[in-house]
């Protein structure tokens, strides 16, 4: 767009530099998540040098430095990134369909519905259901439980969706939705036994070191699935700012719109908590910081923006988690609570010009 | 009905430093009552103390006591909180005074469990969910609680008001597998048997030091020990000061992390135990696993453990119900010398080659 | 360009219908500025929404360019008809000229790029807005008459041959309301766009529009706003206890305070100015020497003279004089 701009002299001066400062964001973002994958392999639960790293990055032979480096950190900081990039471009999406600056990934309650069945497993049945059963299938069975529950809440929402006009209306049922089903989980928590309770409070602390080599694929591919539909959306995202009836009378098909995006949502936000547990914050945060960062509203910048910072700030917040330098790591939730509000609270507050958000 | 009630004079005849070993109780014994006191019986409480006044039946009221503090022993009733109150109380043959528990879905005794079905024992829930109203129209002599937090006491609040007799059990919280068992003492107290608690306790003492000094005579090796089970990727290593860690030591082995000290379980990177426990020769108390797929399932990096992949799993679930009861908590409790058999037969196979492995269970 | 028959229009709530208005027959030509008045309520929102395809028709006909509504996909119905609603877009970061840029949805391919035309149309837009200084500028930060230019210039982008608005004057102060009234007047007469907007501003829509679609409880009139004052249709709609309008002026009197009727001597730019200041009073202006009567100033007298009766009195300013004439509470003098 730099040479249609240069033609029309009159917003050369305007509109160009803010072009060139978001390239250079783009570019130190970049830096920043390479920097940061780089420096979650090298700190960890446990203390290794930068060169025993490197060295374990490019040997051939299977010690114990190359196994942590392989089996636990590579892994990890994969998920970290991917995660992070997941949680909040479904963020992103939701705070522009509903155009309020509070939604984020649970607010149509998929991690909600996520934790109905990872409870379902955990609490409720584990006793009942013959342990044998349960436990051939292990890990899968609660990745399996927890994307259940989070498509049957995006089928309820995508069958509302058609049905409903009115936005907000969605919006507060999604709400009523999660709380209800959060409800369900506190119930069966009451009725459980100790050991389970701890198994069920640990999942929903969220965890990015558990995945294996299958799970993982299946993660970045879900994600990756997210990602190539967001993309694809940002002219819909771009009208939605509007407001859906703004939007509906520059031609844009609304109901097919509200699919894409819920979907879309669901399927990054689902596949996150299936694999990690609910982790929170991250959604809701990241976007705002790119809309503030970029100072666009343009999804075709945002979209990118938000896919970095969401790798960038996610791998921050799993470095902290492990307290390197001690053998104690903390839940993830958190780390990413307390790192992220008040770096949230700070730039909005440095930044009350343009936060004047919807 | 077991062995006579003991009478106040053979009381008197017994060792005036009643509990020896255990830190969660002390009983005084005066001419026709005792005094016990619990302290700290919740994680995390310092500096709380509760006294009872164990009275004869029939005896009066010793001047100045609150009869608030009063219980009136022996006792024909009673409701337990925990399977292991209940083992104890059996093993001074005074089973049939239990008259409700809580969790009688996970007791392992056949003879509860018939007891339960029966409705000989009723359910009474747990915590903030007691059954209020059942534990009234019991109305026991006494309810003995044991606590998690302190707001157990507030949830026995509203049945103390109502009179009945409530005390708090601190025994899980003893670090050493003798002062655990030592609680017998207290069961001991409220049933005037006395002395066939002491007894018992000191068979089990005399058998708990003669395998550990055996152990310690005869093996030099002290192979390591692995427990546990991670969640997602955080593994809650018990520390050295716990009682699990004293019986490994006792039993002739070196628990990986015997050097630490923490009042709670301590949250660890799944790396950190991963890499320390790479070469552990023995794993014990495995969760509730009951095959090595299971492990491998939960996360697939354990199977790279030398302790797995040369099959020395080894679980304390070999006595359990299906729904769940498992008797390592049950009559183990009361037996700690069985379990450091079992550990030191796992850990020293040639000392030990005629015993069979009660509570533990080789994993496949 | 736009063509209405037979038209019903209002909501379906759970299979019960709640009809709005019926039986609406009306064109709007290329070119035409049509005002569309009404009483609140009496539906004015929902005719536009419904022309603009938002919302489903109960019954009739709506015709674009002699093709009927149903007939265009979605983004066909876009370039045809753009919408400014009364609704405040807020969006954070966004400059008026991504504003403007959304009204070439229906003109980008799938990633909505801005090819060099679609660029070239979008500063056209701003530029005949008269909003080319605020180009990088965020919407947020704009003044209410300087966002409607924005909306203005939006959907201009999206040139579209009718362009429907709902009260775009509202809330602006007097100096924004003219200019965005310029700007239509020139839409239409330069651009040739069709634009049908609805207004409270009787006085605007009488002396702007070249068509008037009256909205009376069940009906539409349409008709060049003259054609309707000689009809006398305006006189209905505003039949209230309290006011009267007066087709003759196009002014309204508020009937408590009809006063009676005054004779003016004099022509001239100052008669119309007191007959104004005396129609305010509340006093009609009578064709035949009556008594009362105002003698406006000529020559070189300054001063305006009031006859009553034989009495004459003498004042500087109309103030003065209408102070005089509503001395009397009950109308007398």
């Amino acid at each position: 767009m730099t040479h249609l701009l240069q033609e029309n002299n009159i917003t050369k001066g305007t509109l160009l530099p803010a072009i060139r400062q978001q390239k250079m964001i783009f570019v130190f973002l970049s830096f920043l998540v390479l920097l940061f994958f780089i420096l979650d392999l090298f700190l960890g639960s446990v203390s290794l040098s930068a060169g025993e790293v490197i060295r374990a990055l490019f040997s051939n032979t299977h010690g114990h430095l190359e196994t942590i480096v392989y089996k636990f950190r590579l892994p990890k900081a994969i998920t970290a990134l991917i995660v992070g990039i997941g949680l909040s471009l479904s963020g992103l999406q939701m705070q522009t369909i509903f155009r309020n600056p509070m939604a984020g990934p649970d607010v149509l309650g998929i991690t909600s519905g996520a934790s109905l069945g990872v409870a379902f497993v955990i609490l409720g049945f584990s006793v009942n259901i013959s342990p044998d059963t349960l436990k051939g299938f292990g890990n899968w069975i609660l990745v399996a439980a927890s994307w259940t529950g989070a498509g049957t809440i995006m089928m309820v929402i995508l069958f509302i969706s058609t049905r409903i006009k009115d936005i907000m209306t969605i919006l507060i049922l999604g709400i009523m939705l999660s709380s209800g089903i959060s409800a369900l989980v506190i119930l069966m928590q009451y009725f459980s036994s100790e050991s389970l309770l701890k198994a069920y409070v640990i999942w929903t602390m969220g965890s990015l070191g558990n995945l294996t080599t299958e799970q993982l694929n299946v993660l970045v591919i879900s994600v990756l699935a997210g990602i190539l539909l967001s993309l694809a959306s940002s002219k819909i995202l771009n009208a939605l700012l509007l407001g859906e009836n703004y939007a509906g009378s520059i031609g844009l098909n609304v109901k097919f719109a509200r699919i894409i995006i819920f979907s879309c949502t669901s399927i990054l936000a689902g596949s996150v908590t299936a694999f990690c547990g609910p982790i929170g914050f991250i959604g809701i945060a990241v976007p705002h910081m790119a809309r503030i960062l970029f100072r666009t509203s343009d999804h075709k910048i945002l979209i990118p923006g938000t896919i970095l910072l969401g790798g960038a700030v996610m791998l921050v917040s799993d470095i902290i988690s492990q307290l390197p330098g001690s053998e104690k790591v903390l839940p993830l939730n958190a780390v990413t609570s307390l790192i992220g509000i008040p770096v949230v609270i700070w730039v909005i507050l440095r930044n009350r010009k343009y936060s004047g958000i919807y | 009905m077991g062995k006579k009630v003991t009478s106040p004079e053979q009381v008197q005849s017994l060792t005036d430093k009643i509990v020896t070993t255990a830190n969660g109780f002390r009983i005084e014994r005066k001419n026709n009552y005792s005094i016990v006191t619990i302290t700290n019986p919740w994680q995390g409480a310092s500096d709380i103390s509760m006294s009872h006044y164990l009275v004869r039946k029939g005896s009066t009221i010793p001047e100045g006591v609150d009869s608030l503090q009063v219980i009136f022993v022996p006792l024909s009733r009673i409701i337990c909180m925990s399977t292991t109150h209940v083992g104890m109380i059996s093993a001074l043959g005074e089973g049939n005074s239990v008259k409700g528990l809580s969790g009688t879905g996970f007791v392992y005794s056949g003879e509860i469990i018939d007891k339960v079905r029966q409705g000989l024992i009723e359910e009474v829930g747990y915590e903030s969910n007691l059954n209020h109203e059942l534990i009234i129209k019991i109305s026991p002599d006494l309810v003995m609680m044991y606590g998690i937090g302190s707001e157990s006491a507030g949830h026995v609040n509203k049945i103390r008001e109502l009179g009945i007799k409530i005390m708090f059990n601190a025994d899980y919280l003893e670090t050493d597998p003798l002062a655990k068992a030592e609680w017998i003492k207290l069961f001991g107290a409220l049933y005037c048997k006395e002395v066939m608690a002491d007894s018992i306790f000191r068979a089990e003492v005399k058998d708990y030091n003669q395998i550990r000094d055996y152990v310690s005579e005869n093996s030099a090796e002290k192979p390591s020990v692995l427990l546990g089970l991670p969640f997602k990727d955080t593994w809650f290593i018990s520390p050295g000061n716990s009682f699990v860690s004293k019986l490994i030591h006792d039993a002739g082995g070196s628990y990986l992390w015997k050097n630490t000290s923490s009042s709670v379980s301590m949250p660890y990177g799944l790396e950190n135990v991963y890499i320390a426990a790479l070469d552990a020769d023995f794993w014990l108390n495995i969760g509730t696993v009951t095959s090595s797929l299971e492990i491998s399932l939960v996360d697939n990096r354990l199977s790279d453990l030398r302790c797995f992949k040369n099959k020395n799993l080894y679980n304390n679930n070999r006595r359990i119900t299906p729904e769940g009861g498992n008797d390592y908590w049950e009559s183990g409790t009361l037996r700690p010398h069985i379990i450091l058999k079992d550990i030191a037969a796992i850990l020293h196979p040639d000392l030990f080659s005629e015993h069979e492995l009660f509570y533990y269970v080789r994993i496949n | 360009m736009l063509t209405i028959e037979n038209l019903k229009i209002g909501y379906k709530t759970g299979g019960e219908e709640k009809v709005v208005l019926q039986d609406l027959n009306a064109t709007a030509l290329k070119g035409e500025l049509i005002a569309i008045i009404g009483k609140n309520g009496a539906g004015k929102s929902t005719l536009l929404r419904t022309i603009t395809g938002l919302q489903p028709s109960l019954l009739g006909k709506i015709y674009y360019e002699g093709k009927y509504i149903l007939d265009y996909s979605r983004m066909e119905l876009a370039q045809k008809v753009g919408y400014i609603s009364t609704e405040i877009v807020r969006a954070s970061n966004m400059s008026v000229y991504d504003l403007v840029a959304l009204g070439r949805f229906p003109y980008t391919d799938w990633t909505g790029r801005i090819n060099k035309e679609n660029h070239l149309k979008i500063m056209d837009a701003i530029e005949n807005s008269g909003m080319m200084s605020f180009c990088s500028r965020y919407i947020s930060e704009l003044s209410d008459g300087e966002r409607q230019k924005a909306m203005i210039a939006r959907i201009l982008a999206q040139d579209t041959g009718l362009m429907v608005m709902d009260e775009p004057t509202a809330f602006l102060d007097i100096g924004s309301k003219y200019e965005i009234l310029h700007l239509m007047h020139n839409l239409a007469k330069t651009a040739g766009k069709a634009i049908v907007f609805s207004t409270h501003d009787l006085h605007m829509a009488i002396s702007q529009a070249d068509k008037i679609w009256l909205l009376t409880d069940l009906k539409l009139m349409e008709g060049a706003p003259e054609d309707l004052m000689i009809q006398g249709d305006f006189d209905h709609i505003f039949d209230s206890s309290a006011v009267r309008y007066n087709s003759d002026h196009g002014t309204f009197t508020f009937k408590s305070d009809e006063k009676g009727s005054i004779y003016i001597e004099g022509e001239g730019i100052l008669r119309y100015w007191t007959e104004k200041a005396v129609n305010r009073a509340g006093f009609d202006v009578s064709r035949e020497k009556t008594d009362p009567s105002v003698i406006i100033p000529s020559g070189e007298s300054k001063n305006w003279r009031l006859v009553i009766h034989d009495s004459i009195s003498e004042y500087r300013s109309l103030y003065d004089l209408i102070g005089r004439l509503t001395v009397g509470d009950n109308g007398t003098i």
